[in-house]
């Protein structure tokens, strides 16, 4: 009870056919001036389910004995009432298997009659109404975090509607853009002079950075709503690792740079969502030629991890600008930047990477990066084997 | 005599640029703005393939081809599916109602037109990209 309510008398409803039980019980009680009891006695079973079913009283003291009915009897009709006051269960019958069977029917305490006393009846009824006010604020929590979750799901779903919706509304129109300077490119309507290829090619390059830029806002939002699952099939990783470098091979050539492979003889299958690994494989290596100079080299390999069995380790070595010790522990991190880009290419949303290894964390997998500038950087993750 | 392609796109930008870059490459083409106009046509002319975009107005794409896969006369036309919804589930459904390719966009055109010409060649065979 606290301080502020100490001077408020607790409403006690005393349900006991016994008169001298019930004169001693209230005697003792009035013993007590903080807190103060005020004491509502009935004698019959159904005379203190009516009581108690008024909700006047901030807690009940039950005999056992009720006549032809008995104390579980009561809890038990109290039952169906969730709104009714705590009833502590008065025995003199003190066997073990009764007290659990009134707990279980609904009592919150029990005070053995032959252990009576001012204090026992005090304790235990303080502490009962503590018990019911800490559990009727607990209960009063749960609900409200019963409706803040299912608020947040409802905006969570609502945030994902929209990043659909937006993700459509944006690449419908960068598709005609970029398909109509495509049809430019190829001469269709009549042949380009060089100055107007090299600008169309421009708005293609922009056309598909915003495109990447719309694919990993929608990804995020994915991996923040906790939407984006895998769908895990054992799969050789050569043929994807093949895959990948086959589609970035034009660039690799145009910037001059040399793309290799180093996969280990008899690499066993990986669990993964090969989508998925697609994706961070074409971002890692996309990131390794951006970075690395013409003439440079890019390296990726592919093996059983020497230092934990049961993975498969991939690398993505290249001899680019590399990165900064400071900079390191950040580069897996949401919206991190390179600073002082020495690309000098726009510096994107600083998505790539944080979802690279999401993807890689969701198979279980981790992710890495040594490098040391002016030489290259080493990024590797690992996957589990099938 | 180049084959017939029906491109059902609601996107008159898009569908335009299909046209260009298909007639360029020998292709006749016809096309449809809308589900029911899309079904119509294909209907009335089976082309030797389809192409179809999924979130279009007057019924979603995926109803459109469920409906043609159920038509004797459509039935074997290969469907291709393009949309900008990047939608995972999509995909799988495109697929399970018998799709011959699953396209997002934008497309690579190269690889739209090589499931395309893969598509009409051998129509049993399906791609995802």
């Amino acid at each position: 009870m606290s301080n502020s309510d100490a001077n408020t008398a607790v409403k006690v409803l005393l349900v006991d056919d016994d008169e001298d039980d019930a004169i001693i019980t209230q005697a003792l009680l009035q013993q007590s001036s903080v807190p103060r009891f005020e004491i509502d006695w009935v004698r019959s079973y159904d005379a203190g389910l009516t009581r108690l079913k008024e909700h006047h009283h901030d807690i009940s003291l039950l005999d056992y004995n009720l006549g032809s009915r008995t104390g579980i009897d009561f809890l038990r009709a109290a039952h169906s009432d969730c709104q009714h006051a705590p009833i502590i269960m008065l025995t003199g019958q003190g066997n073990e298997s009764l007290v659990l069977e009134a707990l279980e029917s609904g009592a919150i305490d029990y005070i053995p009659k032959r252990n009576i006393s001012s204090e026992n009846l005090q304790r235990a009824i303080c502490h009962g109404m503590e018990k019911i006010r800490l559990q009727t604020e607990l209960a009063a929590h749960q609900r409200e975090l019963e409706r803040t979750n299912h608020e947040l799901k409802q905006r969570t779903d609502e945030i994902q509607r929209f990043y659909h919706l937006l993700a459509h509304e944006l690449k419908t129109p960068l598709t005609a853009a970029s398909e109509f300077v495509n049809i430019l490119l190829e001469g269709i309507p009549g042949s380009l002079n060089t100055e107007q290829s090299e600008y169309l090619q421009l708005i293609q390059g922009c056309c598909g950075h915003l495109n990447r830029n719309i694919n990993d806002l929608y990804e995020i939002t994915r991996l923040e709503t906790g939407k984006l699952s895998l769908d895990l099939q054992s799969e050789p990783l050569p043929n994807l690792i093949a895959e990948v470098l086959r589609y970035l091979r034009p660039k690799s050539q145009a910037k001059g740079i040399s793309l290799q492979t180093s996969l280990a003889p008899n690499l066993p299958n990986v669990m993964m969502d090969a989508q998925r690994i697609r994706q961070v494989l074409l971002n890692l290596v996309g990131n390794a030629l951006k970075f690395t100079d013409p003439t440079g080299r890019i390296l990726v390999e592919a093996c059983e991890d020497p230092l934990c069995p049961g993975r498969v380790r991939i690398g993505i070595q290249d001899t680019g600008v590399g990165i900064p010790q400071d900079q390191l522990n950040g580069i897996f991190e949401r919206l991190y930047q390179v600073e002082d880009d020495p690309s000098g290419m726009s510096p994107g949303l600083g998505l790539g990477l944080f979802i690279c290894r999401e993807i890689v964390k969701l198979h279980k997998g981790t992710m890495s990066v040594t490098s040391t500038v002016g030489k290259g950087s080493i990024f590797c993750f690992t996957l589990p084997c099938a | 005599m180049g084959k017939n392609v029906l491109i059902i796109e609601d996107d008159e930008n898009i569908s335009k640029a299909l046209e260009v870059r298909l007639n360029a490459r020998g292709y006749q083409t016809s096309t449809a703005f809308d589900a029911i106009m899309g079904m119509q046509k294909a209907s009335t002319t089976p082309p030797d393939a389809i192409l179809l975009d999924i979130t279009m107005p007057g019924g979603n794409g995926l109803t459109l081809a469920e409906r043609l896969k159920a038509s004797t006369k459509t039935q074997d036309v290969p469907i291709l599916f393009l949309t900008a919804s990047k939608q995972p589930e999509l995909r799988q459904k495109a697929m399970a109602i018998g799709g011959a390719a699953f396209f997002e966009k934008p497309y690579a055109f190269d690889y739209l037109l090589a499931a395309l010409r893969a598509s009409i060649e051998h129509p049993n065979v399906a791609l995802s990209l």
